[in-house]
């Protein structure tokens, strides 16, 4: 899957991660937002 | 598979002794498992289950079973990681490191601990993060106390970045975000009720918890995630177990390998009975009664020599199935009192301490199966980041969560580098157009 940030500022220091919403297997109107990724950091300077 | 039932034997019987089978089967199928209970919303009391797989403790069988999980094979990832633990079971590689510790402590960063079987382990060299890696224990980082954590302490120089659970209300960046908190314990057994009802509350209340991944390999580690590792005497169940106990030092697996299986299977020398380990047989399992009953089958083929000197007294009770096939030579020496007593079918390596039967060696717990690893392990990764300067823009390249059905990611731009604070949190930025399905909304569990 490819994400895409089109507004990206200059001369900072950035950083990313990203939250998937899951499917609940027991309650599928409810789903779960467990796991957040590791974090990726960005220089733009 | 014997010869003669019309199928081919797959196993040469003089491998046996010298080589480990893993079989990569749909699914584990397990009587009524003591671990799941009515008021979880998860059920696994009828087979197939959803557990990763299991193995003998130690000995020369693995079954990796991950059928039931997503696309019917689980990803590339967690076949690999579950093949490496179940094969550490093989080789005497417990959930903790030691017998009777307790499974999913941070000190011990192993594909072992369940912390890290699914979500992998991570190394972090300034501000990047590896891929998930795929690893046995390296190195005995210190013990911990959880009625007593002090965060300025860490646990010194790791080989990788280790993982932990905090509260979710004092999780900055989980509750800034809603997150959804764990609804099983770390090592699969369910919360209690007031766990779980803190879990599903709106908003989840104190005892509710979530995984909290580190971002450092050194240095002070932020307990309870509330975005500064500074302080000197945390109380928190970090390996999430339900309570707060003292966590034993981790240990280095890679010097603990223990590759010998020779007897792993049914054999005479074996030493166990059904319901027991192997120390509770050694302990407890001594007779003095003087008969011999054989009341099941018992097939005895000695190909080789076969030489047992009994100066003592030697009770055997063969209460089911026993059979015994000596391809070389066998030799037993007793001078005391011996007595073996088979009430099934039960070997050293049968009774199974992998991942699901609760034993008095390994301490209690519950199984990783799909619903575990939905509940806490489960996180996408930014697998590739590009940055355009000219176009202004930054390309993330996203690898899906290793277990669950994803309905959408929610990617967010902060500024500054990590730890993130939380005025950088609360100026955050979505990027992107959730994937694949914009229409769907994320509500609170109920």
């Amino acid at each position: 899957v490819t994400i895409v940030d089109t507004n990206v500022p200059n001369n900072r220091l950035l950083t990313y991660f990203v939250l998937a919403v899951v499917e609940n297997p027991n309650d599928l109107d409810a789903p779960d937002a467990h796991g957040i990724s590791a974090y990726r950091v960005l220089n733009t300077k | 598979v014997r010869e003669g039932d019309g199928l081919c034997r797959r196993f040469d019987h003089n491998r046996r002794y010298t080589h480990r089978y893993a079989l990569f089967a749909h699914a584990l199928g397990l009587p009524a498992a003591t671990t799941n209970l009515d008021e979880t919303p998860y059920d696994d009391r009828v087979t197939p289950t959803r557990a990763s797989g299991i193995a003998d403790f130690p000995g020369g069988d693995l079954m990796v079973t991950l059928g039931r999980w997503d696309d019917f094979t689980a990803t590339p990832f967690v076949q690999a990681s579950t093949l490496m633990h179940e094969f550490g079971h093989t080789a005497y590689l417990r959930h903790s490191g030691f017998a009777g510790g307790q499974n999913c402590k941070p000190n011990y960063e192993s594909v072992m601990n369940y912390l890290f079987q699914v979500r992998g382990l991570f190394t972090v060299t300034g501000t990047s993060i590896s891929d998930p890696i795929v690893d046995y224990s390296r190195q005995e980082l210190p013990a911990l106390s959880e009625p007593t954590l002090d965060e300025t302490a860490g646990l010194g120089t790791m080989a990788y970045a280790t993982r932990w659970f905090a509260p979710w209300e004092s999780s900055l960046i989980d509750k800034t975000l809603t997150t959804t908190p764990a609804k099983r314990h770390c090592d699969g057994s369910p919360l209690s009720g007031a766990e779980l009802t803190d879990a599903l509350k709106t908003p989840p209340g104190p005892l509710a918890m979530t995984r909290f991944d580190g971002t450092s390999m050194t240095g002070a580690i932020d307990w309870n995630a509330d975005g500064a590792g500074d302080d000197a005497s945390v109380a928190q169940d970090i390996s999430f177990s339900g309570a707060q106990t003292a966590l034993g030092a981790g240990v280095n697996d890679w010097t603990l390998l223990d590759l010998r299986q020779v007897g792993g299977r049914r054999n005479v020398a074996s030493l166990n009975a059904a319901g027991s380990g192997l120390f509770g047989a050694l302990s407890a399992g001594l007779d003095t009664r003087d008969y011999m009953s054989v009341t099941g089958g018992f097939d005895v083929d000695f190909l080789g020599t076969f030489d047992v000197d009994f100066l003592g007294s030697f009770d055997l009770e063969f209460l089911g199935g026993f059979d015994v096939e000596f391809l070389g030579g066998f030799d037993v020496d007793f001078l005391g009192g011996f007595d073996v007593e088979f009430l099934g079918d039960a070997g050293m390596g049968e009774n199974g301490l992998g991942d699901v039967v609760p034993d008095a060696v390994n301490g209690p717990h519950g199984d990783l199966n799909l619903d575990t690893a939905i509940s806490y392990g489960n996180a996408p990764h930014i697998q590739q980041l590009v940055w355009n300067k000219q176009a202004k823009t930054t390309t993330l390249t996203v690898r899906r969560p290793h277990a669950g059905k994803v309905l959408s990611y929610e990617a967010y731009r902060v500024e500054g580098g990590f730890p993130i604070t939380a005025t950088a949190l609360a100026q955050r930025v979505q990027v992107g157009t959730p994937w694949p399905f914009p229409q769907a909304t994320r509500r609170r569990p109920r």
